[in-house]
């Protein structure tokens, strides 16, 4: 049984139950489709059994589930057939339809570039300062702070001028 | 808009109904199945037909025309000559015994010396030799007509020495600086041996 089972005191399925939901969630806001995000969310777990990472509470299983699903959204958004198939940004058409705010919300930030989408979601979602944001992305904290300041201003243009 | 409403509408995101077992199922089922290696041959196949590229351009940028090697056959003449002209008509033979089937026989007179006996067209017997540093070469035929005119005693025609005997017909030719009496005394020589 890989380390980070033995180490979280639950076997696979535990860990597994623990942060599936978390991890469809954000392969899904990438990838943007529900076939692609579950086959993501996969390999994400997959790579956790084999990459047997030393993690010591469940905050740091989190952080690197999530980095590792980012990566490989990341991975597959670069593959050529899917450039040529999957636009990588949703045009703002898209959202024209929407008419629920919570829908509209999800959808603008789905269409964010996947730079401003990866430090949108460890910010309000996984709740993360941008220091911390700086450390799991291997940038700057001063770059992550602008790219937060430049997604908010993109997410309010793409809800129609609403403050962020 | 604030963080909250951010969040709820992430969080709105769920898995379709079965996921959860199913990528389960698929998770255990990747983790099990070996891990696919690529064929080895395939990590060597661009090399090799790297190579096969490199080798293919230097043999035609190394080749100089005119530097291949002379290929086998009766002094490389006889395999160089293109096959529309078919086969050489002069065939090597050991010695004088070989011209017996042609119905004569000549051969080199004494103290001759780089001797070499040939039958050319089935029907002409031919004997190289050099003689006191002059090359020679003799012919005997009973089918090709040397001269119109010759008489059983050696006579000079043009550059030839030329003589016929029991419907053959002989030449000694030098392409040497032999004088012309020089010529017709080896001729006379050599009739008197026939």
């Amino acid at each position: 049984m890989p380390e980070i089972f033995a180490a979280a005191g639950a076997d696979f399925e535990a860990f597994y139950l623990r942060h599936y939901k978390a991890i469809y969630r954000v392969c899904y806001a990438f990838l943007k489709q529900a076939e692609d995000a579950e086959d993501c969310t996969e390999d994400v777990f997959v790579r956790a059994m084999q990459a047997n990472p030393s993690l010591e509470n469940e905050r740091h299983e989190r952080a690197w589930l999530t980095t590792t699903a980012m990566n490989l959204c990341k991975d597959r958004l670069k593959h050529w057939w899917r450039q040529k198939v999957v636009p990588l940004d949703e045009s703002m058409e898209n959202l024209a339809g929407s008419s629920d705010p919570g829908h509209a919300v999800l959808d603008a930030v789905m269409a964010l570039p996947v730079k401003y989408k990866e430090v949108v979601w460890l910010y309000y979602y996984e709740g993360y300062q941008t220091d911390e944001i700086a450390a799991l992305l291997h940038r700057p904290a001063s770059t992550v702070r602008n790219q937060l300041r430049d997604a908010r201003g993109k997410l309010k243009e793409l809800l129609g001028g609403e403050p962020v | 808009m604030n963080e909250k409403d951010i969040r709820a509408a992430l969080e709105a995101i769920e898995p379709p109904d079965g996921a959860q077992e199913r990528m389960y199922r698929n998770i255990r089922r990747k983790a099990a199945a070996p891990k696919q290696r690529p064929p080895v041959w395939r990590r060597y196949a661009a090399l090799a037909a790297c190579l096969v590229l490199i080798c293919t351009a230097g043999f035609f940028a190394f080749r100089t025309p005119g530097t291949e090697a002379p290929p086998s056959g009766s002094d490389g003449l006889e395999a160089a000559l293109p096959p529309m002209m078919g086969a050489s008509p002069y065939e090597d033979v050991s010695g004088p015994e070989a011209f017996a089937p042609l119905g004569f026989t000549i051969d080199a007179p004494e103290g001759a010396s780089d001797v070499t006996y040939c039958i050319a067209y089935g029907d002409t017997a031919l004997v190289d030799f050099t003689l006191n540093g002059c090359a020679y070469r003799y012919e005997a035929s009973a089918a090709e007509i040397f001269s119109e005119d010759a008489a059983e005693t050696p006579a000079l025609s043009g550059t030839d020495a030329v003589w016929a005997k029991a419907g053959v017909q002989y030449r000694l030719h030098t392409s040497g600086d032999a004088a012309a009496q020089t010529l017709l005394q080896l001729a006379e020589q050599l009739s008197e041996t026939e």
